[in-house]
């Protein structure tokens, strides 16, 4: 009997932003800036591509690490680089876009990262189950083989990987790598990220290359807005953070996709008819009927059993809810107080209303999706200390006038 | 622009509540066709005057708890719609009118109501007709027997197979009119052909789990083999046990009902083969000939044993799979 | 609000309140398998309410001068002895008058002898409890039980046999599910719902009126201060 559930099949709906070309939309004075070589002063080609990492201040979007730090973790240890450019949330192809139109920026990039870790096999991790593409992908971008990963959302990439075993690899993210490849070859700093705009509201859907800091507004701006969105999301469609300002709402370097969407008013509120179907399509073998009953009538003392830590915000349950009940948003809720982060559980009257983040009116930056995290399935590479003295890179990124 | 905060994730799918019980009102609906062509107009009128019994009761019950009553939501409609199709299609209105008072008011919204309910209101129901009205609740028409709408008094009422079953005798129909329901018998469990047809059909839209009807049924075969009641033995047997009587109905549409059964895949198995022990005890030692909906009842009653029992074993699954992680918090007692 | 009002409101309310906001059979939950099992017709009802009279009666008297004169061991064995005797005495004043009704009723007659109701009361006597509101509330307490047992007999004698103190009427409809135990079950579980919710409504008056007495209290200390 399948506990753990293979996923759902979505319809992706990424047309027509995936077949356009990746569109610029920069600002000139940041997207000019350079890097200083004069302050590298290293030996060897594999520090030197670490420094650059460094200076150029790439951060990885799939996680909001620092790419340098990743690459200097695998230094001498990885055996296998993998480019991740798996977009299995509907509406959102900003990793197979840029993949697709800026193929040679991959692979070189690819390639650096291979030269740090020290080994030769490469790969690049496509999501295979998007039926309404007028574009096809091959089996090899630039001579590179192209990992196909199968199942419904959520995409769990680790079961593709399940056949490397214990093979420690790195993974990064296709933005990355264009990134690297730009700060080694053109000594341009990371100021710009890919994402993709849709929704029912937006004119163009494309993916755009945007320069950080922008506001929200700015972008959808330039994508047109055919009428008001009732609904401003910043990420995917099913983990993305709804926000309410778009003024002063900023991309940061974990903005996958703004959607901008409308809707007619949802229907009067069904209750829940215990139908189960939340448990059939957990991945994580949860059961979100009992942990929503639990949280909704305040009785956490029952939650242990049902281990609401293990889920990984997918929102799949919330999916398929016939009664369109906030099933995802209590198992949160439920797992924040398993995990000690919330003490009591007093306080969390309020949270199944409140959604998933709190985002204020003062200019703010959306979190970098807290909610979707990988999988313990990944043998994580052997941690090493952090320099304490390069977190202040982030501090001083340009900001668009 | 006016904009709302949302909570992730933000794409649902198309099919609501509604759309769940119109799967299987259609499936129901299918039955009520064929009643209609057996037995003429009066099968229809009792599913309406059932339905609409139902909902009277279900919204008045609303209006005394002070709760909004959703139109849209049909889980009483769905009941309405099962009860007349357990019973013969002679049956008088007002035995159709207590049973859904009590399916309502006693079993269905004291114990919480639309997805909370303990026991299976049409389960209930039949129950309580069929202490109170034993007689009138197991004598049928014989098939073909258009029925006026009001009176009925007059025509002759057979019993069947299932009463001949319980003497240990063997029904005799062949085994062609029994798949298409020309032998008297309850007003929407006798067509075989179009009963397996509903199954296949509620299955793959997804309502009913195949592994609950596959266990049960499974079960009650092997039971009918190893023990049966007539004097035909072996695979005959076991076409009886599950043809005759409200078996196929009671496995497809009251163990099918999401409510009132155990969630988890492994759970349900497990429900399905107990539930099929209990049907094959009460047919062999119980007072009526038919004890399904009894040991429905009592199956109810104990399915949080088995959800509890089935989340623990996943919760085993799980840490086997999952390890646990950093920061949880690990109880000392599971 | 005027004082008197507030008193023959609050007189008013203590009849009421010993049968049914602190009636034992619906708060408590006493004596609970008479009304579930035997109320099938109103002349079991009535032996019991009967029965129970004599017993609880006597025996809540006699537990009062087994409080005020013997040591606190002595007494359940006191009481109990005593109820037995009475639960004697009155089975063979009731055979007398309903014959076929002690025979039909079995072993419960016999229960009344160590029912719950006379149990717990006489276990809450002590030396100082003053015999007259005592046994004011003991008849209050079997009033209560026998109006429960009357009105569920009604109901169940009605729709389950078609009969009315064994004489057949005509009725509309004729369910003898109703007889069996396990539809008294749902009966009273339906009353002691309404119980609750009659007690809720009957406490937010006493509340209301004990709010009252102390903002009269209070008025009375202003004028005493002026």
């Amino acid at each position: 009997m399948p506990m753990f559930s293979k996923g759902i099949v979505l319809s992706q709906h990424k047309e027509p932003a995936f077949s356009k070309p990746v569109v610029r939309f920069v600002h000139p004075q940041t997207d000019s800036l350079k890097l200083d070589l004069k302050q590298i002063a290293v030996q060897t080609e594999q520090d030197a591509i670490i420094e650059l990492a460094r200076l150029a201040r790439i951060v990885d979007e799939r996680d909001g690490k620092l790419l340098y730090r990743k690459l200097r973790r695998s230094q001498g240890k990885a055996k296998i680089i993998i480019a991740d450019a798996v977009d299995d949330e509907p509406y959102v192809s900003s990793r197979i876009g840029p993949l697709l139109q800026m193929g040679e920026e991959v692979a070189d990039g690819l390639e650096l990262c291979c030269t740090v870790a020290g080994c030769q096999e490469k790969r690049i991790m496509v999501y295979k189950m998007i039926t309404d593409l007028e574009t096809r992908i091959s089996h090899s971008i630039q001579k590179i083989k192209v990992m196909r990963v199968r199942g419904g959302y959520p995409a769990y990439q680790q079961k593709r990987l399940s056949h490397l075993g214990d093979m420690p690899r790195l993974v990064v993210g296709v933005g990355a790598l264009i990134h690297l490849a730009r700060a080694v070859y053109q000594q341009k700093q990371q100021s710009t990220v890919f994402l993709t705009v849709a929704g029912n509201c937006v004119a163009c859907p494309m993916n755009l290359e945007v320069s950080l800091g922008m506001t929200v507004m700015q972008v959808l701006e330039r994508c047109g807005l055919t009428q008001q969105p009732t609904r401003v999301v910043c990420g995917g469609s099913m983990t993305g953070v709804s926000i309410l300002d778009t003024e002063n709402t900023l991309i940061t370097h974990t903005t996958r996709a703004i959607l901008a969407v409308r809707e007619n008013q949802r229907d009067a509120h069904y209750t829940c008819i215990g139908c189960g179907r939340c448990e059939q399509v957990c991945p994580s073998g949860l059961n979100p009927m009992y942990i929503h009953r639990l949280v909704q009538t305040n009785y956490y003392a029952g939650l242990p059993l049902f281990d609401p830590q293990f889920c990984i915000g997918c929102g799949t349950c919330s999916y398929i809810c016939p009664s369109k009940l906030e099933v995802a948003t209590s198992v949160a809720t439920a797992k924040a107080y398993a995990l000690g982060q919330v003490p009591g559980g007093e306080e969390e009257d309020e949270a199944p209303e409140a959604g998933a983040a709190s985002p204020s009116p003062a200019p703010s930056e959306p979190e970098p999706n807290p909610s979707r995290e990988q999988s313990p399935d990944i043998p994580s590479l052997p941690e090493e200390e952090d320099d304490a003295q390069d977190d202040d890179l982030l501090k001083d990124l340009p900001n668009a006038e | 622009m006016q904009l709302k905060q949302y909570p992730a994730p933000h794409i649902r799918m198309s099919q609501t509540t509604r759309g769940v019980m119109a799967d299987a009102i259609a499936a129901l609906s299918f039955l009520y066709a064929m009643a209609f062509y057996y037995h003429g107009p009066r099968s229809l009128v009792l599913g309406l005057f059932s339905v609409f019994v139902c909902l009277l009761c279900d919204i008045l019950c609303s209006a005394i708890s002070k709760k909004r009553y959703n139109l849209r939501d049909f889980s009483a409609v769905v009941t309405g719609m099962i009860l007349p199709l357990m019973m013969p299609a002679s049956v008088e209105y007002r035995i159709v009118a207590v049973a859904g008072i009590f399916a309502i008011v006693v079993a269905k919204v004291p114990f919480g109501g639309v997805g909370h309910n303990v026991f299976n209101p049409a389960a209930a129901g039949f129950s309580f007709a069929a202490i109170c009205f034993e007689d009138a609740l197991f004598t049928y028409p014989p098939a073909d027997l258009k029925l006026p709408l009001w009176q009925t008094a007059e025509f002759t009422l057979a019993t069947s197979p299932a009463f001949v079953l319980q003497l240990g005798g063997t029904p005799g129909y062949d085994s062609m009119s029994m798949l298409l329901g020309k032998y008297p018998g309850p007003m929407g469990a006798t067509n075989i052909l179009v009963l397996i047809a509903c199954l296949i059909y509620l299955v793959s839209r997804g309502t009913v789990r195949w592994s609950m009807p596959v266990s049960f049924f499974a079960t009650v075969a092997v039971l009918a083999f190893a023990f049966p009641r007539s004097a035909a033995g072996g695979l005959a047997s076991v076409g009886f046990e599950l043809a005759t009587g409200l078996l196929l109905f009671g496995g497809i549409f009251l163990l099918g009902d999401p409510v009132t059964t155990p969630k988890r895949e492994m759970s349900k198995v497990a429900f399905g083969i107990t539930s099929g022990v209990m049907v094959m005890l009460f047919r062999h030692f119980g007072n009526m000939e038919e004890g399904i909906t009894f040991a429905l009842l009592l199956m109810n009653a104990a399915v949080w044993g088995f959800d509890m029992v089935g989340e623990r074993i996943a919760r085993w699954m799980r840490r086997k799979k999952l390890g646990t992680l950093e920061g949880e918090k690990i109880p000392k007692k599971a | 609000m005027e004082l008197s009002k507030v008193r023959r409101y609050r007189k008013r309310h203590k009849l009421i309140a010993a049968l049914f906001s602190q009636s034992p059979v619906l708060i408590i939950g006493l004596n609970l398998p008479f009304l579930i099992a035997t109320s099938v017709s109103l002349r079991s009802a009535a032996a019991l309410s009967l029965e129970l009279l004599v017993v609880h009666m006597g025996t809540m008297a006699v537990a009062l001068l087994a409080a005020r004169y013997c040591p606190r061991v002595v007494r359940p064995v006191i009481n109990v002895a005593t109820s037995t005797l009475l639960m004697m005495v009155a089975r063979l004043w009731l055979t007398v008058f309903f014959r076929g009704v002690v025979d039909a009723l079995g072993i419960y007659i016999y229960l009344m002898a160590v029912n719950g109701m006379t149990l717990t009361q006489t276990n809450a006597l002590t030396k100082d409890s003053h015999p007259l509101p005592v046994l004011r509330g003991a008849f209050l307490n079997v009033a209560g039980f026998s109006v429960l047992m009357f009105v569920i007999s009604f109901f169940r004698e009605y729709l389950g046999s078609g009969t009315l103190w064994g004489n057949p009427v005509a009725v509309f409809l004729r369910l003898p599910g109703v007889l069996v135990p396990f539809f008294g079950f749902i009966v009273v579980g339906f009353l002691l719902a309404g119980a609750k919710v009659l007690n809720k409504k009957l406490l937010g008056l006493a509340l209301r009126e004990r709010a009252l007495r102390e903002a009269r209290f209070s008025i009375i200390e202003n004028d005493v201060v002026l």
